[in-house]
């Protein structure tokens, strides 16, 4: 049964996905509703949004949000110039469709897979480029998921294999096991169920240690090779898993998901194979494959909602459901209905992300001012202000790039060789942001150590020297204070000075008994370590 | 100058401003005037005021899990025991390895505990459990460090702009500030007695310059600021002030000013210079600093572990010790609590083949702590015969921490707010302070 309705979701979704590419993102009926749930949560209680961002501040928060980066200083003076008053939606389906959408998406979803590491392993390179060519062909999440699930060997998905083969790649077993099961439950099905390893969940009646090991049951067969230093997936077809309880009975799992679906043992394989390197991709009664048919289809309600409450956060600062993979049925989420409503579109559609990264983009509530007012601001979740979010590692290094014209340098040499990916050009900068910003727990975290970094440091410090066609160059040989300011504004901050603030700079620029040089550096400086550049706002 | 920042003036002690400006002018001085006895003088009013002013924290974290045998809790002719000899210390009956000669004769002011135990074997686990005083789990947020905690509820009521926490070498496996947020996040020095990574070595001109745009930057950024999360953009604008002093505090941790034969008596090893760094820190009235023992998992010894670890022991045993020869001499130790530890101990048994050693043994392990009103040359806690279980009084890591808060006037009962939810200082409120210390 099951099987049959895998069979039409996945008829359905390819040339959905095509055609919405090619008509439009989101629907605005879609984004109209979600904003209606928005304002009847604010209306229960007594609270009143705020009015929309600026245009210059909606610009550079859309770019940030789809791109990595802010926009250059012409794409800014060409938004704001533009009187198109449907632009704000043309900008949104521009950017969806550019390039560099998918190389900052394909960093996107590695983070929320993988986790941050300076040194990811052996297959991330091939990874992430797998993850930007799946995002620039918009290919559907489900078909994503099942290709992650079950990477084809000498096939254009075998760098998918780096999902799981980096868990493989610890040292012991149980870790193995434990860092595939936890992937996956928090991946697909935004779970987490790290707590009912050891016991049945203390505090979610839902998750049991049967639930555990059952999801680890689909898992446990998987073997790690190498074909070429790349990682590849195999598949035993024996091998059960045992646990023990807190009574230390022994138990063997069940092959069971999360919804209490449990699964026979088919009879067993004809022929045994003895030696390692000749597994197969996939056994002959794979679990793996159980698992991909039965949970990344249409109807499965944990997969069709982990990723919406992961794009939600990453686009509105916080979780419908927090922590983003904990939903359960004692985890309320704040926006029930929204919930429901944006998930099973998503579902509908064909998993198609970009359709659900423009329903939520094209709400008013996204278009919101960040300022707030009055004293005392109210719940992030209520969404009555926009939620500021620091920069990431990732859009910050991307960000100080593009603001002092490197990327335009790195652009201008690869005239011939259209780039792709830019951060495959600085990977560098990339580690060291990462390095420096990375913080625990989504935690906030502004050190000494960074606003080190960002002041000293040979890497940071080297986009603000002139060097022929950056910033810093066209600075020094700007006579005009004015325009100096004008044009450090909308490279760095997006939009045009006050003149309150082009007096400021004037008169830092006449500072006596310093050099000019000198003086303009500090300008830049001062501009790309302002509160305003760090944040998204 | 930097402009001051507009506390009300309510919060400030007239002293300590005069203090600050002294502290500065020294740092200037200094700069000009050879070393000698000149820095020495300094130093000691330094430490007077110090004394007056704070209670201090030196932890020395010796990651990879140092080994109860070859260190505070030898075994002699036992199947456990290892190559190495014991000595006898100052504390009558109680010996320990034989390359910590500075321990044993310093016995009756540090106290070692030898029951010490903890559930998890692993080093990523124990490091944030042991540090921590929380069971790592994803399901609550990330528990703050003990030095945070303690920066948090001791604040240094200063204006000299050297920072509260500082950790020397790079903090593995080690809890930030977690749920309290980066401002009690300690300052990463890169260890070997560096300073922080970036830092240039700036005169006063480049102090000067810096002030200026350091103003550049908060005049143009006010405007933004307003009607934004002030938790948010005020730790960013903190963060750049903090720098900025850093600046021009840089005499206070440059260890290059400390007397050759200072250097010489901790040793040539990089934790002797993070010990110099810390005494140096601590006598100029920085509060916490952790220390860790070599940059790695140093003390993880599970194979050929005897071709080195004399090494290892006995370049902690002699930067320890002069620090604590130190500490007394000028007037710190009663307000300063050392603490050496690291995140389990050792097994019994010497495995594997030839030149074995030992692995992971969270059961039963050793460590010492001192100072701060800790009664001196308490043995707390025995292993049996052969070292393979604790004989009696078991302490756990709760027990631990109960006993650092209680050195410390902190009441280890009390709880911190996160998100207005009360989060206990010690996990789940468990554990008593050892009293056998008091």
């Amino acid at each position: 049964m099951h099987r049959f309705l895998l069979f039409v979701v996945l008829g359905i979704a390819v040339p959905t996905s095509v055609f919405a590419q090619a008509k439009s993102f989101g629907d605005p009926k879609i984004s109209a509703a979600l904003d209606a749930e928005i304002l009847a949560v604010l209306k229960e209680n007594k609270q009143k949004p705020v009015g929309p961002a600026s245009d210059a501040e909606f610009h550079r928060r859309a770019t940030l949000d789809l791109l990595g980066r802010i926009p250059t200083a012409e794409e800014t003076q060409r938004y704001l110039a533009d009187k198109n008053p449907d632009k704000q939606r043309q900008l949104i389906h521009r950017l969806l469709a550019d390039w560099e959408m998918a190389a900052y998406w394909a960093d996107v979803l590695h983070v929320g897979m993988n986790g941050r590491s300076a040194d990811p392993g052996l297959g991330y390179k091939e990874f992430r480029e797998y993850l930007r060519q799946s995002l620039e062909a918009n290919k559907p999440w489900d078909k994503l998921a099942r290709e992650l699930l079950l990477p084809v060997t000498n096939s254009p998905t075998q760098p998918a294999a780096f999902f799981l083969g980096s868990r493989l790649r610890r040292e012991n077993k149980e870790d193995q096991l434990d860092g595939m099961t936890v992937a996956v439950a928090s991946t697909f099905f935004g779970v987490r169920m790290e707590c009912a390893k050891c016991h049945d969940h203390p505090h979610v009646d839902e998750w049991k240690q049967d639930h555990y090991y059952g999801l680890a049951s689909f898992l446990s067969r998987t073997e790690l090779q190498l074909v070429n230093a790349k990682p590849s997936l195999r598949e035993r077809d024996t091998g059960d898993v045992t646990f023990q309880n807190r009574k230390r009975d022994s138990f063997t799992a069940k092959v069971m998901f999360l919804d209490d679906k449990v699964f026979p043992e088919p009879k067993p394989a004809s022929k045994k194979i003895a030696n390692k390197k000749d597994l197969p991709d996939l056994a002959e009664n794979s679990r793996r494959k159980l698992l991909a048919d039965y949970a990344l289809v249409a109807d499965n309600r944990y997969f069709k909602r982990a990723l919406v409450n992961r794009v939600w956060k990453q686009l509105m600062g916080v979780g419908l459901v927090e922590p983003v993979d904990q939903i359960h049925d004692g985890n309320t989420p704040t926006h029930p209905k929204l919930f429901d409503l944006l998930a099973d579109d998503f579902a509908k559609n064909g998993f198609d992300l970009k359709r659900l990264v423009g329903n939520i983009m094209l709400t008013e509530t996204y278009r919101r001012s960040s300022v707030w007012p009055e004293k005392e601001r109210p719940k992030e979740s209520h969404y009555a202000v926009f939620n500021l979010r620091p920069l990431t590692p990732e859009q910050l290094a991307l960000s100080l790039a593009t603001a002092t014209g490197y990327v335009e340098i790195l652009k201008a040499q690869k005239k011939k060789t259209e780039p792709k990916d830019l951060r495959a050009e600085m990977e560098k900068d990339y580690k060291l942001f990462i390095e420096n910003y990375e913080s625990e727990n989504d935690q906030f975290a502004a050190t000494t150590s960074q606003a080190l970094f960002m002041t000293f440091n040979k890497t940071t410090q080297k986009y603000l020297q002139p060097v022929a066609g950056n910033l810093s160059a066209r600075l020094v040989k700007t006579s005009d204070t004015e325009a100096l300011a004008r044009q450090a504004y909308l490279a760095i901050l997006s939009r045009t000075p006050t003149s309150a603030e082009s007096e400021a700079i004037a008169k830092y620029l006449q500072t006596s008994g310093a050099a000019r040089d000198p003086l303009v550096r500090d300008v830049l400086w001062a501009l790309l370590n302002s509160t305003e550049f760090r944040f998204n706002h | 100058m930097i402009p001051k920042s507009k506390k009300p003036t309510g919060s400030c002690n007239p002293d300590e401003h005069v203090l600050s400006r002294r502290l500065f002018l020294r740092g200037l001085a200094a700069g000009s005037v050879a070393l000698g006895g000149f820095g020495q003088l300094f130093s000691a009013a330094n430490a007077q005021e110090a004394t007056r002013r704070q209670k201090h924290v030196i932890l020395v974290y010796m990651s990879g899990g140092p080994s109860q045998f070859e260190t505070w809790d030898p075994k002699i002719g036992q199947r456990t025991s290892g190559p190495h000899m014991t000595i006898q210390t100052a504390v009558p009956g109680v010996r320990f390895d034989e390359y910590m000669p500075n321990f044993a004769r310093l016995a009756n002011r540090m106290s070692v505990i030898r029951s010490m135990t903890t559930p998890s074997n692993d080093h990523g686990v124990g490091s944030l459990h042991t540090q921590s005083g929380y069971f790592p789990s994803p399901a609550i947020s990330a528990p703050p460090h003990w030095l945070s905690v303690c920066s948090r509820l001791l604040p240094r009521e200063s204006t000299d702009g050297l920072p509260t926490y500082v950790m020397l070498g790079r903090p593995d496996f080690t809890p930030g500030p977690g749920f309290l947020g980066a401002e009690y996040q300690g300052l990463v020095f890169p260890g070997n007695g560096m300073p922080p990574a970036d830092l240039p070595r700036a005169s006063e001109g480049d102090i000067q310059a810096q002030d200026r745009r350091e103003g550049l930057r908060s005049r143009l950024g006010a405007a933004f600021n307003e009607g934004r999360p002030a938790h948010l953009v005020e730790t960013h604008d903190v963060s750049f002030r903090r720098m900025s002093n850093l600046m021009r505090t840089q005499s206070a941790f440059d260890i290059s000013r400390e007397p050759r034969r200072d250097h010489d008596r901790y040793g040539p090893s990089p934790l002797a210079k993070d010990m110099l760094l810390a005494r140096r820190f601590v006598e100029q009235g920085v509060s916490f600093v952790r220390v860790q023992h070599q940059n790695g998992l140093a003390w993880d010894k599970h194979r050929n572990a005897f071709r080195s670890q004399r090494y290892i022991t006995a370049e902690f045993d002699q930067a320890v010790g002069a620090l604590v020869d130190d500490l007394v001499d000028r007037g710190l130790w009663e307000h300063t609590l050392v603490v050496c530890m690291g995140e389990f101990g050792r097994t019994p048994m010497i495995n594997g083949q030839g030149g074995g050693g030992r692995d992971h043994w969270p059961r039963n392990w050793s460590m010492s702590l001192g100072g701060c009103g800790i009664r001196g040359g308490v043995v707390v806690g025995a292993t049996n015969q052969d070292g393979t279980e604790i004989q009696n009084r078991p302490v756990s890591i709760h027990d631990l921490f109960c006993t650092f808060y209680r050195a410390l006037g902190i009441n280890h009962r009390r709880q911190l707010y996160h998100r207005d939810r009360p989060i206990p200082l010690v996990e789940n409120q468990q554990g008593q302070p050892i009293q056998e210390l008091f």
